[in-house]
């Protein structure tokens, strides 16, 4: 990548004997709405601290911007944080928390205060400058914390899962705006979240993270259809997994035997297989057709039986147990026009896939 | 129901014992007499107008309240950057230096005021004066000024501090803008607090003393001449209806401070 904005380089945190970052190496692109996504405890927010000066890494090189970070604290750096709890100062009003950075940019006080309104414009707070810090719900507590890291116009802004604390709705309509406020501000944000349809809705691109280390760095697309390890495939959306024994490979293209049955063939996702590996043969539920009828078991296509029927309204999940399998294929179907329901709860259907959907997944 | 009545009638006890004596100090205090017994002879506010003529009295109450502010002061200044140092950073030995800081809190006084006198006047060789006294003090409100103002510090966000250095703050700058406004209120209850345990104190001061009295001290010393026992008591009841009214002040404080803190989750 040319001129990035972060570059990570072999960084490493350990706390004590616990090895919280591992080797950790990436760019981030200028203007790029990156995100790192992991469950709790995989090394994000150590991450995200340490571009932000408040961690040091015990070995790698961080440069932002050109200039290597090593030495730099966090009140030099061009990064500002929008924190998890918020950390609005509880004893300052709306304005001066929006406004405590600004003493230390070298600004006329007009220039103070014109930008200070500015950003209570941009998020929306028009009115509220004299209140306490109490007397704001949480989303406008979210929203004070991200105009007083904005306002000091950081080359990154770094965000600790800002929208955890609130409820679906506003957690929803707070995701589109952040995701237009950063067009229009135009720098790069870094987004830790452990909800991955959060990250699938926000980000250019995603860093999956699990036990100190990037899984996979990928667009949201790439990262659905392409996941490159069973552990990123399982924690970005829903995934079928069939336990195999490869049989044949054709460059990307794989075929195994099903175990205890059935054919499959798919692709690659990551390192060729090879014959005689055990891997797992992947399909996403939306990929997968059904139909009614018990049906011969074929390449990539099994018989099961239905054990339950969820409707969603626009959509319904069928679980469909099949022999030899210990948990159900899920099975995602669009309920369009003039479409019925498949069958209920005991019936036997067939499931059939394209090859090009299915993935070969390492077992490790 | 029954339980219930013994309850209350257990804690009636309770509160009379321990406060009861305390009690019979201002009674006798208004007392028409020069004796506090029994039967009360009639109401009289004399022993309190004579106070203020009374000048050894109204020295021993300057020494007091000077000892007393400058003891707060100080202990403050030198427990909050302690406190500060065991709740933000890993301090090697963090553990057995606040233990050591502690200690005075359970050794004796009796025991602490004969060392320090050894100390002062054998090993230092410095006269017994109320400096000696104020640094005897000092050792004894410590711990205290510690204990109120690291509950205090361990009580607010780390996270509020991490923020303001991530603005721009520095160091300084983070601890006058954030730590020590949100400290405020645990300041202050420190402040108070080391002043009241100042002002009280006895055996240290008794031990310590040159020839200026402290409060305590000369009210002891006139606890040798009956005539003058209402006059003592009269003094006795104000100290009471003072500490009283700053120790209630402090936990306001305190409890304010910590109330301000959890706006409550939305």
């Amino acid at each position: 990548m040319d001129d990035p904005i972060i570059r990570l380089d072999n960084v490493e945190k350990s706390f004590g004997d616990f090895r919280a970052l591992k080797s950790i190496s990436f760019d981030i692109a200028r203007g790029e709405f990156f995100s790192l996504l992991g469950a709790s405890g995989c090394g994000k927010t150590t991450l995200l601290r340490i571009l932000a000066g408040i961690e040091q890494p015990t070995r790698g090189q961080l440069t932002i911007d050109g200039k290597p970070m090593a030495g730099v604290p966090a009140n030099q750096r061009p990064t500002n944080m929008v924190f998890q709890s918020y950390a609005i100062f509880p004893h300052l009003s709306v304005r001066e928390n929006i406004g405590y950075g600004l003493v230390y940019q070298k600004i006329s006080k007009a220039e103070a205060k014109a930008r200070t309104d500015e950003a209570i414009e941009l998020v929306k707070l028009e009115g509220l400058g004299d209140r306490s810090a109490h007397q704001l719900s949480g989303g406008q507590r979210q929203r004070v914390a991200l105009a007083r890291a904005l306002v000091c116009r950081p080359k990154v802004l770094l965000l600790d899962e800002p929208l955890s604390a609130l409820d679906k709705k506003l957690r929803e309509e707070m995701q589109q705006e952040l995701r237009s406020l950063q067009r229009t501000v135009g720098i790069t944000f870094v987004f830790v979240t452990h909800d991955q349809e959060e990250a699938l809705t926000l980000s250019d691109r995603i860093a999956v993270m699990a036990g100190g280390k990037v899984l996979q760095i990928d667009t949201p697309q790439g990262l659905y259809e392409r996941p490159n390890c069973l552990d990123v495939a399982e924690f970005v959306g829903t995934m079928n997994l069939f336990p195999a024994k490869v049989t044949g490979v054709d460059g990307a293209k794989a075929v195994a035997a099903g175990d205890p049955s059935g054919e499959f063939a798919g692709i690659s996702a990551g390192r060729p297989a090879a014959v005689g590996d055990t891997v797992f043969m992947a399909v996403r539920p939306e990929k997968i057709a059904i139909r009614a009828g018990a049906g011969q078991a074929g390449r990539n296509q099994v018989a099961g039986r239905i054990s339950s029927v969820s409707y969603l309204g626009d959509r319904s999940h069928y679980l469909v147990a099949v022999d030899g399998l210990a948990a159900p294929v899920a099975v995602y179907l669009s309920n369009l026009a003039g479409q019925g329901m498949v069958g209920t709860p005991g019936a036997d259907v067939t499931l059939s896939w394209d090859e090009t959907s299915v993935l070969v997944l390492d077992r490790a | 129901m029954r339980r219930v009545d013994l309850l209350v009638l257990y804690a009636v006890f309770f509160v009379l014992f321990l406060y009861g004596p305390m009690l019979l100090m201002p009674l006798f205090s208004f007392n028409d007499a020069n004796f506090a017994t029994f039967p009360l002879k009639g109401f009289t506010t004399r022993h309190y107008t004579g106070m203020s003529a009374n000048t050894s009295m109204m020295t021993a109450l300057r020494n007091s309240l000077l000892v007393g502010t400058a003891v707060s002061v100080v202990a403050t200044a030198l427990a909050l950057p302690a406190a500060l140092a065991l709740t933000r950073y890993r301090v090697p030995g963090g553990g057995a230096i606040l233990s050591f800081m502690m200690l005075p809190l359970v050794v004796p006084s009796i025991v602490l005021a004969v060392g320090l006198l050894v100390v002062v006047l054998r090993i230092l060789g410095i006269p017994l004066s109320l400096w000696t006294v104020a640094a005897g003090h000092l050792m004894l409100c410590i711990p205290f000024g510690m204990t109120v103002l690291m509950s205090r510090l361990e009580g607010f966000d780390r996270s509020l501090e991490e923020a303001s250095r991530d603005l721009g703050a520095g160091g300084w700058g983070t601890f006058r803008r954030v730590t020590l406004p949100l400290a405020a209120p645990g300041v202050i209850s420190s402040l108070l607090l080391c002043f009241i345990i100042s002002f009280d104190e006895f055996v240290i001061s008794f031990f310590l003393t040159g020839t200026d009295n402290t409060l305590p001290v000369f009210l002891f010393s006139q606890l040798r001449f009956p005539n003058r026992l209402p006059s003592t008591l009269a003094l006795g009841s104000l100290i009471l209806v003072g500490s009283a009214v700053l120790v209630i002040l402090a936990e306001i404080l305190r409890k304010r401070g910590v109330a301000s803190d959890n706006p409550g989750d939305i």
